[in-house]
């Protein structure tokens, strides 16, 4: 590995640059002409349309709020009836919480993060570009329910009893499920790139402890959002199941416990209102650092504060279900959680507010100034009223009150919200030729901040005299008339606020898509995504000794900009970036990226309408949509894994290889995440099994099921599971060399797929024949859920194997290209090892209990 | 790692850095996994009438991973003194890496603290209804 370049005062590469690198660099960056540019899936383009989405669905959701406060202005409105405010609220809810919220923070860090590591894109761009045309065609689709009357109305948590096919027949509640399936997709594929753009693409000298504050939040959102996001995940499918096929996972008539549903949602849920939280704080620890124009106080505290924040809102999710019956000693267990992460929070807003007291100077008042400090105040109220409600006998009164949507508007509006648009106006400049107004920045936050609390300060009170949340109307006699008019004026006013952005940013919004031309550095701030940049991102890489280079390096903007630092040219003649070590970030190879294309296109829009289809029951079309979606991903796939060429030089002496495989392979990387997605699935499911059982612990499996299958048939199927690791490691080992193709490799990856298929196989036949069947009790559901679970995994271990094969009898797999082999491999490891776990589980539980 | 010398400063693996980091914050979840999913199971199982069993069980728990906690951070700071001995940018890091280790294990302690003082407050296997 080369050594780091020890003296940062003497330039990797020569300048001037030798004529037509520029034009090299421009030509391979540039985006496809004319309407063709949506087939782009550089960062830079599918960040704004990614963000662009996801603010329209803030403004929808926003005019949704407005009807119902329209609705609740007065006791006994008529203006719209009960079942579509149950609509509204639902889907205001859920498109704030999924498709704005969340959405939202992953779209910043796509077009944030790049810039911040002056890396010429994230990793995985096409990855991106489908999750984002996933998110906005099924966001869009979701959305459109509430104009047929076909939206969904339990509520963005959408409990069951309520939601099973009973109580909410029609497809209402299908199209919720489907919402959230494209929104866990694109959450867990935007998760993928973060985690590995963070750790792999930083410059040189970026350790991690050099790392941007926002860098940091966004690790801990990505971990959060692979740990939380596959118990909803689960969840989601076990009511889908129930509610199409009648396996009674939640049904207590058949032994199911609609209480199951709280902790799977919760225990996602929870985590997802840090989820929300930790970029915006990110953010603000961006932000303030400029305007204060004086390094960030105790930047080490605040890594801390995300990483304790991050861990301890695992432990909170029961505190959305004090009023449930559960023992008084576990609330008290989640009480103590829930006080617990107020102290990181704490700290980061001591932090900033310690910066900004050791301003130099005195802390610049802009826009983006005023809505951290609303930020500040807002948040900090709601934070009290959550310290509030985490006292259980105070929640048992203010649950389900308006003092809760109170609450939780200031926790989010606050949180979220405000540093948002903070947010908007400090990293404009950045994306657009124009600056967004300050002069009318200032009406935008007088209005919004006003009409914030105006509108949701009165909630408290209406509250606390008893006004439930979720009611259409109220008798006028209640004596809440007027804190709602209250209310609803505020809301207005709120409204009128973004109303002034949206205009700015129709007036003075540019974006010149041909060459990116900008403004550069208008805040004087201190880190890299302030560097002159282009299409291609920065002209070349710095290196980094600092935490504020573009404060600490003299002539860094010149010199980059120069080319004077390493990789000042499209080194292999086509889209690459540097990709380094994890820690102490120094160059390791090169990355060849994708360019424009239309598979992934495809793949999202037929994915989508499979889903669609299935939803309002058009099997035939939809297996049909579905066979094009796999296809067009298999023609994406294809042209991954591109052959080695050789290693380039990128400056300063170095030379980097093009091709990596193994652990070292971003490839590698993106597995082992996707890896720990199914293991959290799996441990949601597990602790699913177990819930149920201690619901009923005396008989297990419950009574009137059929007995257990004999020992032998779980002996005979962990044992093709073994086998198939074995072929796996073997086939590893039998790649040929390049250019030739091997049958003995080829061979034991279809015995290593084949043992996987017979191990699931035999489980399902060994328990259809002992009698059980999932539709009799919670206990024959949780049996073949764990045949599903890992049969699906199967299933893309697969697909994946034969795709490797294709590229092996095609020559493109072999001893050193083998990056297709090694993820069906490590999957295929992965599968195996479940499935024998759930061997353990189905078989070894219930004679342990005797 | 003292045997490292000026050369070859000790390397941190990204897995040493993510274990040592999460070390406290994991301690933490398994105590509020074990106390919480304990409690629910000994009381499902029919244990209510021991009360006192639950509660002592509880708080030697919160005892235990105290003591584990204490344990990992004196392994921490004796793990640090030797990485500063060692110069140059390692040594930053490693600096950075114990203090912050430090700091979560310090945190994680007052959430066990927390959850556990609910022990002396609470009866077991109550619910409030
Ligand atoms: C912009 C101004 C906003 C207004 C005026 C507003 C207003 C409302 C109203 C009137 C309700 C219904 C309360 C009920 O009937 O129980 C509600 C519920 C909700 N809001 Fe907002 N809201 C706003 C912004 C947001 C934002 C930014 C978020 C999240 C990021 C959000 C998340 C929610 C959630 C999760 C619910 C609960 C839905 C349910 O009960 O299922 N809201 N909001
Ligand atoms: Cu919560």
């Amino acid at each position: 590995m080369p050594e780091r370049q020890s003296d940062p005062k003497r330039l990797p590469n020569e300048t001037p640059r030798p004529p037509g690198e520029l034009e090299e660099l421009e030509r391979v960056w540039a985006y496809p002409p004319g309407w063709r540019k949506i087939s782009e899936i550089n960062n830079s383009l599918v960040g704004v349309i990614y963000i662009g989405a996801a603010f329209l669905f803030f403004l929808l959701a926003g005019v949704l709020a407005l009807i119902m406060r329209v609705q609740l202005s007065h006791g006994d409105n008529r203006f719209i009836g009960q079942d579509f405010y149950n609509q509204i609220f639902t889907v205001h809810g859920t498109t704030m919480m999924f498709l704005f919220a969340v959405p939202v923070m992953e779209a910043l860090s796509v077009i944030l993060l790049p810039q911040m590591l002056a890396a010429r894109d994230l990793p995985f761009p096409r990855l991106s570009a489908f999750a984002v045309w996933a998110y906005v065609i099924g966001g869009l689709v979701f959305f459109s329910t509430i104009f047929y009357g076909l939206a969904p109305s339990g509520g963005w948590f959408m409990y069951p009893p309520l939601t099973l096919t009973k109580f909410s027949p029609g497809d209402n509640a299908d199209f919720w499920l489907l919402g959230i399936g494209f929104i866990e997709i694109s959450a867990i594929a935007g998760a993928i790139e973060i985690i590995v753009g963070l750790l792999r693409t930083r410059p040189p000298g970026m350790t991690l402890d050099k790392m941007p504050i926002f860098g940091w939040s966004m690790l801990v959102f990505a971990a959060m959002i692979v740990f939380a996001f596959p118990a909803v995940i689960l969840a989601t499918m076990m009511l889908e199941i129930e509610r199409s096929f009648g396996w009674p996972f939640f049904n207590a008539a058949q032994s199911g416990d609609p209480l199951l549903w709280q902790h799977l949602f919760w225990f996602f849920g929870h985590p997802e209102v840090y989820i929300i939280f930790l970029p915006a704080a990110g953010l603000v620890s961006m932000i303030v650092p400029t305007m204060a124009q004086r390094p960030l106080v105790g930047y080490r505290l605040i890594v801390v504060a995300l990483i304790a924040t991050g861990f301890f809102s695992f432990g909170l999710w029961v505190h959305h279900m004090f009023s449930t019956g559960i023992p008084a000693l576990s609330l008290g267990f989640f009480s103590a959680a829930s006080m617990a992460v107020a102290v990181p929070s704490g700290i980061q807003v001591f932090s900033w507010i310690a910066t900004i007291a050791a301003a130099r100077d005195r802390f610049r008042i802009t826009t983006p100034s005023l809505f951290i400090l609303g930020f500040l105040f807002i948040f900090a109220v709601g934070g009290l009223t959550g310290v509030m409600v985490a006292v259980v006998p105070f929640d048992l009164q203010a649950h389900d009150s308006y003092f809760i949507v109170a609450h939780f508007h200031y926790v989010l509006v606050g949180g979220m919200v405000f540093p948002l648009f903070a947010t908007f106006y400090y990293w404009d400049p950045m994306i657009s030729r124009n600056r967004l107004s300050e002069r009318l920045g200032r009406y935008v936050f007088w209005l919004m901040f006003i009409g914030f609390n105006v509108a949701f300060f009165p909630m408290h009170i209406s509250g606390l005299l008893g006004m439930p949340r979720r009611v259409w109307t109220y008798p006028s006699a209640m004596g809440w008339d007027t804190l709602n008019m209250t209310s609803t004026i505020g809301a207005f006013i709120l409204a009128l606020g973004v109303l002034v952005f949206v205009v700015d940013i129709f007036v003075r919004f540019r974006r010149d898509w041909e060459t990116q031309r900008r403004q550069t550095n208008p805040w004087n701030a201190g880190t890299l995504e302030w560097l002159p940049s282009d299409l291609y991102s920065m002209r070349s890489v710095p290196i980094v000794t600092s935490r504020y280079p573009l404060w600490d390096q003299p002539n860094l903007a010149e010199d980059v900009a120069a080319g004077a630092y390493y990789l000042p040219n499209a080194a292999t003649g086509r889209r690459e970036t540097i990709v380094t070590s994890p820690i102490d970030a120094r160059p390791e190879y090169l990355l060849e990226m994708p360019g424009p294309g239309w598979a992934h296109m495809f793949s999202a829009v037929f994915t989508a309408a499979f889903f669609l289809l299935l939803t309002v029951k058009a099997v035939a079309i939809a297996l049909v949509c579905g066979a094009v979606a796999i296809f067009a991903t298999l023609v994406w796939c294809w042209q991954l894994d591109p052959p080695p060429r050789g290693r380039v030089e990128i400056g300063g002496g170095i030379s980097l290889p093009t091709y990596m495989s193994g652990p070292s392979s971003h490839a590698w990387w993106a597995m082992i995440v996707l890896i720990l997605v199914a293991g959290s699935l799996y441990i949601a499911f597990v602790f699913s099994y177990l819930y149920l059982w201690t619901v009923s612990p005396g008989v297990w499996p419950l009574a009137g099921s059929s007995p257990l299958p004999d020992l032998r048939w779980a002996a005979s199927g962990a044992s093709l599971m073994l086998l198939s690791i074995l072929a796996y490691g073997m086939a590893d080992r039998a790649l040929p060399k390049p250019g030739s193709i091997s049958l003995s490799a080829a061979l034991l990856m279809i015995a290593g797929a084949l043992c996987l298929i017979a191990g699931v196989g035999i489980e399902g036949y060994a328990q259809w024949r002992s009698g059980l069947r999932p539709g009799e009790n919670s206990y024959g559901a949780m049996v073949y859920l764990d045949i599903v679970l890992t049969g699906q995994l199967v299933a893309t271990v697969t697909l994946m194997t034969g795709f490797a094969l294709a590229r092996l009898v095609t020559g493109k797999l072999d001893a050193q290209r083998r990056v297709s082999f090694e993820s069906a491999a490590l999957l295929a490891y992965y599968t195996a090892a479940q499935g024998l776990l759930g061997f353990l589980l189905i078989y070894g539980f219930p004679r342990m209990l005797g | 790692m003292s045997r490292a010398g000026k050369a070859e400063h000790p390397r941190w693996s990204l897995t040493t850095i993510i274990a040592s980091l999460l070390a406290g914050p994991i301690v933490w979840s398994l105590h509020f996994l074990f106390v919480y999913g304990g409690h629910t199971l000994m009381c499902a199982l029919g244990w209510s009438s021991e009360p006192q069993i639950i509660r002592a069980t509880v708080i030697v728990a919160g005892g235990a991973a105290l003591a584990l906690l204490v344990f990992i951070a004196r392994a921490a700071r004796r793990w640090r003194r030797d990485a500063v001995e060692s110069d140059g940018d390692a040594a930053l890091s490693a600096e950075f890496q114990m203090r912050a280790t430090l700091l979560l294990i310090l945190l994680s302690s007052a959430g066990v603290v927390w959850s556990s003082l609910a022990a002396f407050f609470i009866a077991p296997c109550q619910t409030l209804r």
